[in-house]
């Protein structure tokens, strides 16, 4: 069961790596100032690893070993509790604060509930959304948050909570229900990560919500239109457009999704510019996952869809359309760059206006944030390039260095605003960084155009 | 004849298992070739490395004369591929999907298009998410046969077909067989079709082909024998596959039928009855 | 439309199936002398095979002479020598006759056992159509 639950080792390699810097983080810290550094580390390399179990929890519960296996749910408690036990060992690095140690225990438990209900009702997600947009109702209505009043209600409400997580826990080994729902999650967690936001594509049509459907019709409506429009005319669609109606999917960023995140943050603005200024810090979390989110879903996601199309673009590179050796090729990068550049000035102007109403980030900050945002945008082009053009899989190490270096690039990103920065174009190494993945980039082209001429 | 397809040497390995190994195969013009293997045999890889869409380690490939990774635009175009699976676009209608696909050839056959959409029954408008396996295989099926193609490469093209839709596909391509004087390869695992339009058969087996012959001369030749004799004898059957012993007597199995010792064993006085096998039986002796 | 009956998986390739078939009609005088056959594409689309077998038992039909192909007309029945066609007839029964006398001695059982069988078989034969008369 251990090892259902823990599947996957690039995960663990990454929660493990979490907890050694956050050990290291502990040695070196002399006085408060990295206190929240340590904080966010160890919550969020636990929060990672109670989702990943939550996640994989109805691979047992609704198997068909839960109702043959005599004292099942016992064995799952046991090792349910166990695992959560070994998590809880790195939050050992905040004593001697007991009070904090004590509250991050109870922050802990609260939170595996909240991605345990979440997995078999997802109803529960508002619980996530909730937490993020909760500044806005404390900013609003003037309540203020102390931190120490928290953590020492947190760490008293322990024996309750731990009594109530028990409780639950008991029901969950047991907890059969929703059907519908759990089969559907484990058929996405049946897919490996190398395609899990893609895996929209294997959910029936008529079994995903109102909102997707309609989401992914009026996505999948432009280039309907533009395939009868140009049937209509007689007219050749450009080589590009057609790759791009090839790599298409439920889950692309198109033009909808400009909108609604241009949308979606215009709100935000506004809502920057009529509080007072106080509390913009509260904005700060939900700002900063803005362009982890877009990346996340237009980077990531882009890939993914295209690792899963690898076998049909193959097919449809042969075809007389595609003149030339490289035809297909040049084609090919220039859909791919084109959706990328785009993807990544919005993001940049998203920072820029963002910056300017909750001040988070100050000029030098922004320019910093922005080269570092090319650089992962190469790095990240090349090793996509890389994996497309290879016959093995791997989709999931892309997958996975990808969100390991946003996840550092925001990490770098928040240190660079809370401290004083220069310009790093004038840093030398940034330089050699900025070369490197430069030249990276042009070559992964190269090796690309080079692969297709041979077809 | 000319040549259409001419393979040498094609090898291809994947994750270090050896696929295909100097695998050699000609097919002419007007050959309808019939390609067997046990499953996991390597037929789709066949198929897909003479494409160009999967990679081979090394080999010479020429399609309609010229090397298959340089076709040109006019070559490209007179080859039609019908794949196993079906990854196509589903979230486009029918119609949709085949103007998309009309984008990619200069010719394209409108009126073949719209005779077999009608007489095969499927609905323009539904996405091919909405169809069943059958329907989408004809709709593929489609795909392949607009542009006119001259080499038609089909992978297990009746599989997700019902007996009637089988039996319908095959007349479609033999009315092209007979018209037009295509070539066609196809693999598939149902005998009963190969032995319908198939001119020729080939099995693929451990990495090669290792048989290639016009499917009329293998139903000729590999035959089962009953042998009979009188007195004591010792018989040796040339092109023996498997034999079993009797009491004055002995079945055996040949890939060939040699007359000359046929014409020998009846001078011995050993009678031989000659039982000929279905493709399938062959097919499962060559492989054994 | 004449109804040519063939089985694609037989051990028989179905060129010499259709070859045996027509042979016989011919020979019995099912296909009178003249007659045109259908066509290979006729034949092909009816029975779903390859038109290439049928041009392959057409093209051994024209071979041993059965049939001639006509300038616009196709395949027709070629008109025989009588002597010729009975010798063909008394050929195809001699085969029958060889094979009935090796299944016989396979069974064990003589040459003139059979003999004698045919010749009650005979008898019969005219009893009956004694009888009828």
């Amino acid at each position: 069961m251990k090892t259902i639950l823990l599947h996957g080792w690039l995960v663990k390699v990454f929660i493990v790596l979490l907890w050694v810097i956050a050990i290291g983080v502990r040695i070196t810290m002399h006085d408060d100032t990295r206190e929240n550094l340590l904080f966010t580390l160890i919550a969020f390399s636990n929060f990672l690893l109670y989702l990943m179990v939550a996640m994989r929890l109805p691979l047992l519960t609704h198997s068909k070993m839960a109702v043959l296996l005599p004292g099942f749910s016992q064995k799952l408690k046991q090792i349910l509790l166990v695992i959560f036990g070994v998590s809880l060992l790195p939050t050992l690095l905040v004593l001697p604060d007991v009070v904090t140690w004590l509250a991050f225990i109870s922050i802990s438990i609260l939170a595996t509930l909240v991605f345990v209900a979440m997995i078999y009702q997802p109803i529960y997600q508002i619980f996530i959304w909730l937490f993020i947009l909760m500044p806005l109702p404390m900013a609003m209505f003037d309540i203020s948050l102390n931190k120490e009043k928290l953590f020492y209600t947190l760490a008293w409400l322990l024996p309750l909570i731990c009594w109530l997580a028990y409780a639950l826990l008991n029901k969950l080994v047991n907890y059969r229900g929703n059907q519908h729902h759990v089969s559907k999650m484990i058929a996405i967690m049946n897919v490996s990560m190398g395609k899990t936001l893609a895996v929209q594509e294997s959910i029936p049509f008529s079994d995903r919500t109102m909102l997707a459907q309609w989401w992914a019709d009026s996505h999948f409506n432009y280039y309907r239109k533009l395939i009868s429009a140009a049937t209509n005319t007689s007219k050749e669609l450009p080589n590009r457009k057609l790759i791009e109606i090839c790599c298409q999917s439920a889950n692309s960023f198109g033009a909808n999704a400009y909108v609604i995140w241009s949308l979606g943050i215009a709100l935000l603005c506004v809502l920057g510019l009529v509080i007072d200024e106080s509390y913009h810090h509260f904005f700060t979390p939900m700002v900063t996952l803005i362009p982890a989110m877009i990346i996340g879903t237009g980077s990531i996601t882009l890939f993914q869809i295209i690792q899963g199309k690898k076998s049909y673009l193959a097919r449809i590179a042969i075809l007389p359309r595609f003149k030339q050796h490289n035809s297909f090729a040049r084609a090919f990068l220039g859909y791919v760059f084109s959706n990328q550049v785009i993807l990544y000035c919005f993001i940049a102007v998203l920072l820029a206006v963002t910056a300017r109403v909750f001040g988070h980030l100050n000029i030098t900050v922004y320019i910093n944030s922005i080269l570092i945002l090319f650089v992962y945008c190469c790095i990240s082009i090349s090793i996509m390039l890389f994996a497309w053009r290879t016959a093995e899989d791997y989709g999931n190490s892309v997958v996975w260095l990808m969100i390991v270096g946003f996840i550092g690039t925001i990490v770098f990103v928040t240190h660079m605003a809370s401290s004083e920065m220069s310009l790093l174009i004038l840093n030398g190494i940034f330089q050699i960084l900025l070369l490197v993945s430069l030249l990276l980039m042009i070559f992964s082209c190269y090796q690309y155009l080079q692969y297709f001429s041979k077809k | 004849m000319t040549c259409i397809v001419n393979v040498k040497g094609l090898t291809k390995s994947y994750k270090n298992q050896s696929v295909l190994k100097e695998l050699s195969l000609d097919v002419e013009q007007g050959d309808v070739v019939g390609l067997l293997g046990k499953n996991g045999a390597g037929k789709s890889t066949l198929l897909k490395s003479l494409l160009n869409i999967s990679d081979i380690d090394s080999g010479e490939i020429s399609i309609f004369g010229e090397q298959y990774n340089q076709l040109s635009s006019k070559n490209k175009a007179r080859i039609g591929y019908v794949p196993q699976e079906n990854d196509e676009i589903s979230w486009l209608s029918v119609k949709d999907l085949i103007n998309f696909r009309k984008q990619f050839y200069a010719a394209w056959s409108d009126e073949k298009v719209t005779e077999l959409l009608s007489r095969w029954e499927i609905d323009l408008t539904k996405k091919i998410s909405e169809l069943s396996p059958g329907q989408v295989q004809r709709v593929l099926i489609i795909l392949a046969l607009a542009p006119r193609p001259e080499l038609l490469i089909f992978d297990e093209p009746a599989a997700s077909l019902d007996p009637a839709g089988r039996r319908d596909f095959l007349k479609e391509i033999l009315s092209l067989v007979s018209d037009e004087n295509i070539t066609v390869i196809f693999s598939t695992h149902i005998t009963s079709d190969l032995e319908r339009i198939a001119n020729k058969v080939a099995i693929l087996d451990k990495g090669q082909i290792r048989y290639f012959n016009d499917l009329d001369t293998t139903k000729e030749n590999v035959v089962q024998l009953t042998l009979h004799w009188q007195a004591d004898k010792n018989i040796t059957v040339p092109y023996l596959l498997r034999g079993k012993q009797f009491l004055q007597g002995q079945h055996a199995i040949v890939s060939q039928l040699d007359q000359a010792w046929l014409e020998e064993m009846k001078e011995q006085a050993v009678e031989v009855t000659i039982n000929p096998m279905g493709l399938e039986d062959i097919f499962l002796e060559l492989t054994a | 439309m004449e109804q040519f009956i063939i089985s694609p998986s037989s051990g028989i390739p179905i060129y010499k199936q259709l070859y045996s078939q027509i042979e016989r009609m011919i020979l019995n005088g099912y296909f009178s002398v003249d007659q045109r056959l259908p066509s290979v594409r006729q034949v092909a689309s009816d029975l779903d095979v390859n038109p290439m077998t049928v041009s392959k038992a057409y093209g051994l039909l024209e071979e041993r002479g059965y049939l001639t192909r006509l300038r616009g007309k196709g395949m027709v029945v070629t008109a025989r020598d009588e002597e010729v066609l009975k010798q063909e007839k008394l050929t195809m029964l001699d085969e029958m006759i060889k094979e009935l006398l090796a299944q016989a001695k396979h069974m064990g059982i003589s040459g003139d056992k059979v003999a004698k069988m045919i010749k009650q078989n005979i008898a019969n034969g005219q009893d009956e159509t004694v009888g009828k008369e």
